[in-house]
């Protein structure tokens, strides 16, 4: 008996996955992104993190970050037609387009005096190819395509993408990789040659998957598969028309780490032995990149013959996911109790009272992806 | 979880050498308590998903406890290889105990009926169960003299290797899968 106790404390306990509703789902959607409009300051930045117990707004910034929730804004505007997203997209394309480096035919996303890095760059790509989703406006397809050209330039020939241009020296940085921007330049890449079929994006996009799939993990250093929600987002976006045995094979490793850090998360609580036994529970940026990964994953699974089989298991991870964003978020009962509700209300915090933009935005994307799993399930 | 990995596992957690060494003599009494326990697990087995839905686990996380409990059972027969004698209740009670309970209903063997429930496999792991069980019945009518029960703990060792084997096979699955 004692032994089945200390399993069940230790091992297996009880995975809380609460109801959710269609409605709540978007309920959620709109505050995360409110959090993140109301966010958006004169210069086009948004505002980067808050620390609620000191009512302090943090000084830090991230250009990557801001790419980031460019992205989700406009992921929302593209499902949705949300115009105020859009808006608040828009003001954080003026601080991207005042803050690139251009060499030769390609432009970069990096603060001046500043190394570019890859992920900011290729998450610009995502936010613009969403834009035009949202808009159909083709303003920025030259960017696009210049951004693109970067990621391009920073291929090595064994399909890997160096993480760092150096400013000073005007060339890639050798041997040093970024550990999201590589999944983060796959899924643009992969992106870009959807939203333009023929001109040849594919290629850079196909050796990169490769690569992720067959060497990623050996010369970057992962002992295990490494939960790269990216590299999920980019194998769902290419599609099962192109993706060979090494891909879905990967694809499936990825779904058992997406699995696994979904159901350990499950097991998770704030308080008493589910905190003791399972750590601190996932941030909101933890809680949603998970979601997104899953996601990709589900989608993919839907179109692949090659993972039908996991569907059902990735759809119930998605839900629990997403019931448990959505049960973890701020709402204005709650933010009422602070100084300042406005920068409560939406958002995820850590234990240390922590809030920071990348919460709400994975969160947002995570519970943007699972709305056509609830909407299903209510018309179905 | 195929029927060949059930097979193993299963006769590894019933571990028929370290059992056969603790089975009273009576060969009725032994193939009765291997019934009794077979009829055990198959229930378990049978009311696996619900047991499991109603404890809030997923299969793929049970899964993984199960591995660790071969695992540690598996660790136990390789350090003691000769059950401790346990008390027997008198004519063929014997069935209930020592044979279903504690020797044949091992944490491992309860906790793979289980698991194969929630996998819907429920089918599968029954039939792999009771030959495990014919085995640890059959190995239990073999009379030995004392080389031979040095024989038969030597065995115990290399089935609790084969558990501890299969009990991180299983666990390492079950981290892989969704």
């Amino acid at each position: 008996m004692l032994g089945a106790a200390a399993l069940r404390l230790a091992v297996v306990p009880a995975e809380v996955c609460p109801p959710l509703e269609v409605g709540a789902l978007r309920t959620s959607i709109e505050e995360a992104a409110g959090w993140l409009e109301r966010g958006v300051r004169d210069d086009g930045r948004y505002t980067y993190g808050y620390q609620r117990e000191r009512d302090l707004i943090s000084r830090d910034y991230n250009v990557t970050r801001h790419a980031g929730v460019m992205l989700s804004l406009y992921q929302l505007a593209a499902r949705t037609g949300d115009d105020e997203a859009l808006a608040a997209g828009e003001h954080g394309l003026r601080f991207l387009r005042a803050n690139l480096v251009r060499r030769g035919d390609w432009a970069a996303v990096a603060e001046p005096g500043r190394d570019a890095r890859v992920g900011a760059s290729a998450l610009a790509v995502a936010a613009l190819v969403h834009r035009r989703l949202a808009t159909g406006d083709r303003d920025a397809d030259d960017l696009t395509r210049a951004l693109a050209r970067f990621l391009v330039a920073q291929q090595q020939p064994d399909g890997s993408v160096l993480g760092v241009w150096s400013g000073r020296t005007g060339r890639p940085v050798p041997g040093e990789y970024s550990k999201f921007g590589t999944g983060e330049a796959l899924w643009a890449l992969a992106l870009v040659d959807r939203l333009f079929p023929g001109e040849g994006w594919d290629r850079p996009a196909l050796r990169l998957a490769r690569y992720v799939a067959t060497r990623r993990d050996d010369v970057e250093g992962y002992v295990l598969t490494f939960p790269d929600h990216w590299a999920a987002y980019g194998l769902a976006e290419l599609g099962p028309s192109v993706l060979g045995e090494a891909e879905i094979s990967y694809a499936r490793r990825l779904a058992g780490a997406f699995g696994l850090m979904s159901r350990l998360e499950a097991q998770s609580g704030t308080s008493g032995l589910r905190r003791l036994f399972r750590g601190e529970p996932a941030s909101g940026a933890g809680l949603g990149t998970i979601g997104e990964g899953v996601a990709a994953l589900w989608r993919l699974s839907l179109v692949d013959p090659q993972l039908a089989d996991l569907s059902g298991d990735l759809a119930e991870r998605l839900r629990c996911r997403a019931a448990r964003t959505v049960e973890r978020q701020a709402d204005a009962a709650e933010s009422s109790s602070w100084p300042r509700p406005d920068l409560i209300r939406g958002a995820w915090f850590s234990e240390d009272d922590y809030t920071q933009m990348d919460d709400q935005q994975h969160a947002l994307s995570a519970l943007l992806a699972t709305l056509p799993l609830l909407e299903g399930a209510r018309t179905s | 979880m195929s029927f060949g990995f059930f097979l193993l596992a299963f006769a590894a957690a019933a571990n028929p050498c370290r059992a056969s060494l603790a089975l009273p003599q009576r060969r009725s009494a032994v193939a009765l308590g291997a019934l009794l326990a077979a009829a055990v697990c198959a229930a378990v087995a049978v009311s696996g998903s619900v047991v499991l839905d109603a404890l809030d686990v997923s299969p793929e996380s049970f899964r993984l406890a199960a591995g660790l409990v071969l695992g540690l059972e598996g660790a136990r027969a390789l350090l003691s290889p000769r059950p401790p004698s346990e008390p027997e209740l008198p004519g063929l009670g014997a069935a209930l105990v020592p044979v279903a309970f504690p020797l044949l209903l091992q944490p491992g063997v309860v906790m793979l009926a289980l698991a194969a429930g929630a996998d819907d496999v429920a089918g599968r792991a029954v039939g792999a169960l009771c030959v495990a069980f014919a085995v640890v019945v059959l190995a239990g009518a073999v009379r030995v003299d004392e080389r031979g029960e040095a024989l038969f703990a030597a065995g115990a060792r290399l089935v609790g290797a084969l558990e501890v084997g299969l009990g991180v096979a299983l666990g390492v699955d079950a981290l892989r899968d969704v």
